[in-house]
């Protein structure tokens, strides 16, 4: 007890800012419904409850686990899945749209809601142990409680659309301690992991290769070593698919150990009449041969090099919001080791949330609502909707656009070409 | 022993009665919000259907249409100028928006609202006019009657021709209304209802405590 309140004392600070975090995840964990959770749950229930493997990825499979455990308290999984199967239409496990309004008018929903929200906490305790122990000085790890714990992104991509990212997040957060630890090995197999769960972070292996360059040798084992797990994890996948007993529906969904994600690279091209250039395939390689051409290469390099890539990355392609927090744990990083970007970070999280909620998500922001109260959400739309009436919603899509790659620009430039004042 | 800071204290008594206070702020407060087709959802399908529409340039030229509301309290409409030009006219120029439709129990209900056009300028016209009550599934008639002949007048646009020119229906919300719906939706669920407010609750008291109780200082 003792230890315990000497703790709190000692970290006064941030266990406030953390109890602060988790009420504002808690006020959106029940109320908020989006659905690509509900898929990924009836996935998850054809695996535990009928051994039919038909999951999307890694994330998907360690969450089958913990719904194993909490199966006998999900009673409206089934009974929304109960509504599709008898007709034989298997849709819903990879698009769940017709079984949101089900599941949204149930009493239990909230309920549901809040048992499979509730790992991605324990997900998040675990990254910020992580994330602590990555520096030893006292005031940056505040600063990195703050901004993990009060990220609007991250609650909004995590809690309200209730999105499993956090699990190759918390990955690729392990392979950035082991890589400040200098333990090589374990850095590449947890990237490999990351990698499985979410093929983006390939784009920071080239340079993580740089980072650790010793030898042509050491190269190639290390691109060995990045690739055994995601290796071992497609062959787990064939496995189970095979495994699984003789399926007389429709089922279609194909398993992968990874997503597509990389599809969305070609969004955003610079034209002319005769051809299209897409700015992501020589931006980014072009961040690579300037991190190489640094003589010397420190770990906050590295860290700066990798949030650069995927700030190009998420700006330059065609991505669902949630993306986002991918580039997370590279952000918090560099923001605490220079508080420059600081208030880039501010101007871009505002142009994120307007550019978002004009051009992509307007109508999944509402609907998100839905479990707490259906019939005023089922019919209206937002206030922004409102006001887009009377401003051409085109023009305000471009402005906020502008904006969210101008304040990209300028974080790329503090990233890239500034130095640390130490 | 525990020391309590009595100025984080009193800031804190002084944010507990400012946030009762905003139940005071929000119990009349109502905003106008836009009725939705979520089509991609295919859960709601507000239809409007035109009957009529001529160009509003000869006294007595109608446009009509109707629709079935899907919530009580329609408060407006938002209609689009059909060649983009403005309405002209004098400037006591006036159109009479009529409204009827018939209530649950059988009671006709009968509205005749006069709009100056002066105050419909601009390519987009939203006109207010007083919640409907007990209108939900019933089906709405309003017509917009041109009451002198008018310089230049547009035709307002009620055909749907793609979104830009779909007419949208206002509902009036009350907010303190809607927080009441949303509070006993969440207690239909009554376990978890406590849990979850046991649990709010819990996490609020540490986090007040932590900040008005002041840390012990080490020992050197």
């Amino acid at each position: 007890m003792k230890k315990f309140i000497s703790f709190i004392n000692k970290n006064r600070s941030s266990v406030i800012i953390v109890i602060i975090g988790l009420l504002i995840r808690l006020m959106f964990i029940p109320i908020t419904l989006y659905v690509d959770l509900l898929s990924a749950t009836f996935r998850q229930y054809l695996f535990v409850q009928d051994g039919i493997f038909r999951l999307s990825n890694l994330q998907e499979l360690i969450l089958s686990g913990y719904l194993h455990l909490f199966n006998d308290h999900l009673f409206l999984i089934p009974q929304t899945i109960s509504n599709f199967r008898p007709q034989g239409d298997h849709q819903i496990f990879t698009n769940a749209l017709g079984a949101v309004d089900i599941f949204a008018k149930s009493n239990l929903s909230m309920r549901t809601l809040f048992v499979l929200k509730f790992p991605y906490l324990i997900f998040e305790l675990a990254a910020t142990f992580v994330l602590l122990k990555i520096y030893d000085d006292r005031l940056k790890n505040i600063w990195l409680i703050l901004l993990w714990w009060l990220n609007p992104i991250l609650i909004y991509a995590v809690y309200a659309w209730g999105r499993y990212d956090i699990i190759p997040l918390l990955l690729v957060l392990v392979s950035i301690y082991f890589a400040k630890k200098d333990k090589v090995w374990y850095s590449f197999i947890f990237l490999g992991f990351a990698i499985a769960c979410r093929d983006v972070y390939l784009i920071i292996l080239p340079l993580y290769l740089i980072y650790f360059y010793k030898n042509k040798h050491s190269l190639i084992s290390q691109i060995l070593v990045v690739y055994l797990p995601i290796y071992a994890i497609d062959k787990l996948f064939a496995f189970l698919k095979n495994f699984e007993p003789n399926i007389s529906s429709s089922l279609y969904i194909l398993s992968a150990s990874y997503s597509n994600s990389i599809d969305y690279v070609l969004y955003t091209t610079i034209s002319t009449n005769d051809s299209k250039i897409a700015p992501l395939f020589f931006i980014i390689p072009l961040i690579y041969l300037y991190f190489l051409s640094k003589k010397k290469k420190n770990f906050d390099l590295l860290v700066k090099f990798s949030t650069a890539v995927f700030v190009v990355f998420l700006v330059l392609s065609r991505i669902h919001p949630h993306y986002m927090i991918w580039l997370m744990p590279f952000l918090i990083l560099a923001i605490a080791d220079n508080k420059k970007f600081l208030y880039s970070y501010l101007v871009f999280v505002v142009a994120f949330f307007c550019y978002f909620a004009l051009a992509f998500s307007i109508r999944t922001n509402i609907t998100m609502f839905l479990p707490v109260n259906y019939d005023l959400f089922i019919n209206v739309g937002s206030l922004w909707e409102k006001m887009l009436i009377s401003y051409r919603s085109e023009n305000l899509i471009l402005i906020s656009r502008t904006l969210y790659v101008f304040t990209a620009g300028v974080m790329l430039w503090f990233l890239i070409f500034q130095r640390n004042k130490k | 022993m525990m020391k309590i800071n009595w100025i984080k204290f009193w800031l804190v008594v002084l944010l507990a009665i400012l946030f009762s206070c905003s139940h005071f702020l929000i119990k009349d407060l109502s905003v106008q919000l836009i009725a939705k087709n979520i089509d991609e959802f295919g859960i709601s399908d507000l239809e409007i259907v035109p009957n009529k529409q001529e160009p509003l340039t000869q006294k007595g030229a109608v446009v009509d249409f109707s629709f079935v509301p899907k919530r009580d309290d329609v408060s407006g409409v938002i209609l689009y100028g059909r060649k983009h030009k403005y309405l002209f006219g004098e400037n006591l120029a006036t159109l009479t928006m009529k409204i009827n439709y018939q209530k649950e129990n059988g009671e006709n209900f009968y509205l005749e609202n006069i709009i100056p056009v002066s105050s419909l300028r601009g390519t987009i016209f939203s006109i207010n006019f007083q919640p409907l009550l007990d209108c939900k599934d019933r089906t709405v008639n309003i017509e917009i009657i041109a009451n002198q002949n008018l310089e230049e007048a547009t035709g307002l646009a009620i055909y749907n021709q793609g979104i830009e020119t779909t007419p949208k229906i206002l509902y009036e919300i009350n907010l303190e209304e809607e927080l009441k719906i949303s509070y006993e939706n969440i207690k239909n669920d009554r376990y978890f209802f406590y849990f979850y407010f046991g649990l709010i609750s819990l996490l609020l008291l540490a986090v007040i405590s932590l900040f008005v109780i002041d840390p012990k200082p080490i020992d050197v």
